[in-house]
Order: C-alpha cells, then structure tokens, then sequence
C-alpha cells in the first residue's frame, strides 16, 4: 500500500502512477485578503522545491520487514500545495516523516532545490498527526520554540510569537499549558508553532482533523496559502 | 486532618512509653536514654553550634557529591540509553554494581585520596551515581519519542536538544530516581563520615558513642531522619507534584 498522491490543484494522480505532480496555480488559493498570489516568473521556482527520488521505506517489526513506502518519485514546486490522500496505515505520516527528515530511507533521496538532504532542517517542518506539543512549556514558548533554536532575538521571537497567535485564535492563551486547552486548541498551537518558524517547506500531517470549519476556513488556510515562496505538502 | 490526628496519637504514645521505660529505670541511661537526656542534648548541640557545625559540613559535602553524580549519572544514563553498544555492555554492570554497598568504596578511596575529602566525596558520589544514571536511562526510555522527534523537527540538535527537549521532556520520569539519588547518597555519606573522622553529623555519632553519651547518639539520629525526611518529603515531593502538575500528567485541582 503507497498513499495516492494528490494535487490540490490539478487533476488528482493516483495509486501507482507516481510521476511528478502539475505545478499548481495559486491563485486559486487565493484569497481576499492581500495581493493576488501568482507564481513567481523568474526560473528559480522552476526547480522543484522538494523532490523525492525513487524513495523507499520499510520498517523492520521483529525479523520482518514491512515495506511502507515503495519506490515514490514525486516533485512539488514553491507554491504548490500537495495533498496525499489514502486509507489509514498507508504510509501518509510516514511519506512526511521521510521528507522532514526523521526516518532515513531505504532507498533514494530527498532533495530540497535539487539538493540532496540528510536529517532534518528547519527548512522542512512538520505538524505532526500526535502534535508533539512541548508540556513543560507554554503556549508562547511552544510557538517560540523553533525560533528560538534558529537563533533569532527575543525581541523578533515576541513579536512572531504574538502575531501567530493572534493568527490562530490563541492570544489570550500564551501563558496557558497545552494540557490546558481543548483538542482542537492544540493542533492551532501547533499550527503557528510550525507557521512561525517560516520553513519553505511546510509538512502537515492530518492538520485540520480537529478543527471546526469555521477555524478552517477562516484563519489558518488563509495563511498557509498566501505564501507563494513555500511548498506545502499535507497528509 | 484526619490522617495528621493519628499520627500525633501514634508519637505520643511512642513518647509516653520511652517516658515509661525510662522511669522504670531497667536500664542505665548510658545504654537506655532518657526521652529528656536526649532533649537536652539536642538543645545543647544546637547552642554550642557543634550540630550547626556538623549540618553545615555535611550539607556542603552532599551537595557537592550529589551535584557531581546528578551531573555525571546524566551524561552516562543518557549516553546508555541511547547508545546499543552501550546498554548491552555498561547497562548490565551498572545494575550489578549497584547490588555493592557504597561504604566498599571506601577502603579503596582512602588509598587514592588519602583521608581527605575527596575520599568522602567519592563514596558519596559512587553511593548516588548507579541511581542516578539508572534512573536517567530509564527516564529517557519511558519518555514519549514524540518529542525527540518534534525537537529535531524544530531544529534542536546535540546539546540543545538534550537541553531543551529530551531533559525536560524525562524530568517526571527521572525525578523519582534522582530522589533516590539523594537518599542513596545521605546514606553514604553519613557512613563515611562515621569510619572517617573530620567533622560532619556521621563524626557527631561516633564522638557520641567514643564518649558512651547516648543521649547524643539518639540526638544525632534524630538529627539525621530529620534532615532526610525535609529534603525527602518537602524538596523532593514538592518538586515531582510540581513537575507533574506543570507536564499535565495529574488531573487539574
Ligand atoms: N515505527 C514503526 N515500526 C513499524 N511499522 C510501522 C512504524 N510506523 C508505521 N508503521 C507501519 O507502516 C505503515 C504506514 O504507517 P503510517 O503511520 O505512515 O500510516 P498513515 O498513512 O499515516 O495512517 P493514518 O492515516 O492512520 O495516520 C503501517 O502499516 C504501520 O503499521
Ligand atoms: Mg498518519
């Protein structure tokens, strides 16, 4: 079983065909608010933001293998936003994790503007399907966490912090405990915890399981695709 | 309330049969002290500040030998725990180690250090160290792998990851050893000091009974559960139910 991967934008390809996905056009994750989104002229956004060649994954469960990704190529652009759809256990985190950088493949390469990645980089983040929220932290230092390992001053790092925030709903919350906040909550917090680390790649993993329409809709969508500098891949 | 209600009955009556006994005077009072002896000796150490005295020695020689050994034993349980070759070969001699009496260390400290304190440092940090690195490792093995992963994610690496992710994220799985750490290593070091006389509370027992002042033995006893019960049952406990308060692994009050 391989997840079908899916353009958000373009004619869904399916199970088995695996060949690099339709630019797609952004403007039609265009919104109301800002500038129209069009995809950048000049010939850097030709290369392929990410690019998977010929990847391969299987676990080892006790003596056994158990092949869960086999054999993907697959190529999305800045500006593209690519889902991945398929059946429980088909290898949707998995595919993410691989490009995020926390499984190495059994086979083939990861490639970040046709270079080849190893390991992670704040390039690439992932929400992940469990989140993955820091506990001892707040909410503030949970979105502040990844600029705070890039490096960037405290006086950068509140004001990101307050914007994605208030971005996701969750200002009056920055002083809370995660285990403080509903499930729905959460997944907001580690929406801007990933937002406000500005990767060119963005990874979600089921990110909008638990949010109401109207969340999704409104603020986090709107955001995510109004960057045309940034690939979006989401499970 | 309730709970505090039968205790008070419990020591009371502790006290009142000591009271008895005493009296009936079955005993010398320098094999059977009196609950009074005892008092005495205890106010009296606490105003000619020998008891200061000894305290202070004694906390200086356990935060440092525990400091060291809550340093080392971090290091080493997480280099076990996240090592394979490591966990196969050190990870089975640090439990058989730990079957050994911290006091066997001593005859062999005296001969690299001599009688110093470095001696008594290093019972005391052998006494903590296997509890504590055991307690790190498996801290570091309960601990949901979510968060290393979500940690390298955000672009944590080395020892900002330790640091900042995999430390905080086993801090309410180790606390309970590195308690344990602690008791370990007030045993140790209360030992070590009674085998090795320079100052501290272990060398107040000894002068005790080198003095055959039982009241001052039962004094220093006292002494010595006591300080072991705050450190225990005030810091410690403090610490984890704050931990697990702030991690969110207790249900809100
Ligand atoms: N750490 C692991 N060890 C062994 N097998 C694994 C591991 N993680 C996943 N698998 C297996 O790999 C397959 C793909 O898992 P994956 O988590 O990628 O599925 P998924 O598409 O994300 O499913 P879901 O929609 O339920 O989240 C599953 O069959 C699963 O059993
Ligand atoms: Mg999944």
């Amino acid at each position: 079983m391989t997840p079908n991967l899916h353009n958000a934008a373009s004619q869904p390809s399916f199970a088995g065909e695996h060949r690099s996905t339709t630019r797609a056009s952004a403007a039609r994750w265009k919104t109301g608010a800002g500038p129209a989104v069009l995809p950048l002229p000049h010939a850097a956004s030709e290369t392929p933001k990410v690019s998977l060649q010929g990847i391969s994954l299987s676990y080892k469960t006790n003596g056994s293998r158990l092949l869960a990704i086999d054999n993907i190529d697959l190529k999305v652009r800045a500006g593209e936003f690519l889902c991945i759809v398929g059946p429980s256990g088909c290898g949707k985190s998995t595919l993410l994790h691989l490009i995020a950088g926390l499984h190495k493949p059994t086979s083939g390469h990861v490639l970040i503007d046709d270079k080849v990645v190893e390991g992670t980089g704040t390039d690439r983040i992932l929400i992940f399907q469990e989140l993955g929220l820091f506990p001892w932290l707040t909410v503030g230092q949970n979105v502040e966490f990844g600029m705070k390992m890039k490096g960037l001053s405290t006086a950068e790092r509140e004001e990101k912090t307050r914007y994605y925030l208030r971005l996701v709903h969750l200002s009056q919350f920055k002083d809370s405990y995660t285990h403080q906040l509903s499930g729905g909550m959460r997944q907001r917090v580690a929406l801007a915890r990933a937002l406000a680390t500005e990767p060119d790649v963005l990874l979600m993993d089921e990110p909008f399981a638990a949010l109401d329409a109207q969340t999704r809709d409104l603020s986090c969508v709107v955001h995510i695709s109004s960057r045309s500098d940034q690939a979006r891949i989401s499970g | 309330m309730k709970r505090a209600a039968r205790q008070v009955i419990f020591y009371a009556i502790l006290i009142t049969l000591w009271v008895l006994l005493a009296k009936l005077k079955i005993w010398p009072p320098y094999i059977f002290p009196t609950p009074w002896g005892v008092l005495e000796a205890l106010t009296g150490g606490f105003k000619d500040r020998s008891f200061w005295i000894a305290i202070a020695v004694s906390m200086k020689r356990m935060l440092l030998g525990y400091g060291i050994s809550v340093a080392l034993g971090m290091v080493l349980g997480l280099g076990v725990a996240s090592n394979k070759f490591l966990e196969e070969t050190m990870g089975g001699l640090l439990v058989s180690l730990q079957s050994l009496p911290s006091i066997c260390w001593l005859p062999l400290a005296v001969l690299w250090f001599g009688l110093t304190e470095k001696a008594i440092l290093f019972v005391v940090v052998m006494g903590s160290l296997l509890s504590v690195t055991i307690a790190m490792e498996d801290g570091r093995k309960q601990m949901p792998k979510i968060y290393g992963m979500a940690g390298r994610n955000l672009g944590a690496r080395r020892f900002k990851l330790f640091w900042h992710v995999l430390l905080p994220a086993s801090l309410p799985y180790i606390v309970t050893g590195l308690k344990q750490g602690w008791a370990f290593a007030w045993r140790s070091l209360i030992s070590g000091e009674m085998i090795f006389v320079s100052l501290g509370l272990g060398q107040l027992l000894m002068m005790g009974r080198d003095l055959s002042d039982m009241s001052q033995v039962i004094a220093v006893m006292i002494l010595i559960i006591a300080i072991g019960y705050i450190v225990d049952g005030l810091v410690f406990k403090t610490v984890e139910r704050r931990l697990q308060n702030k991690w969110g692994l207790t249900p809100a009050t």
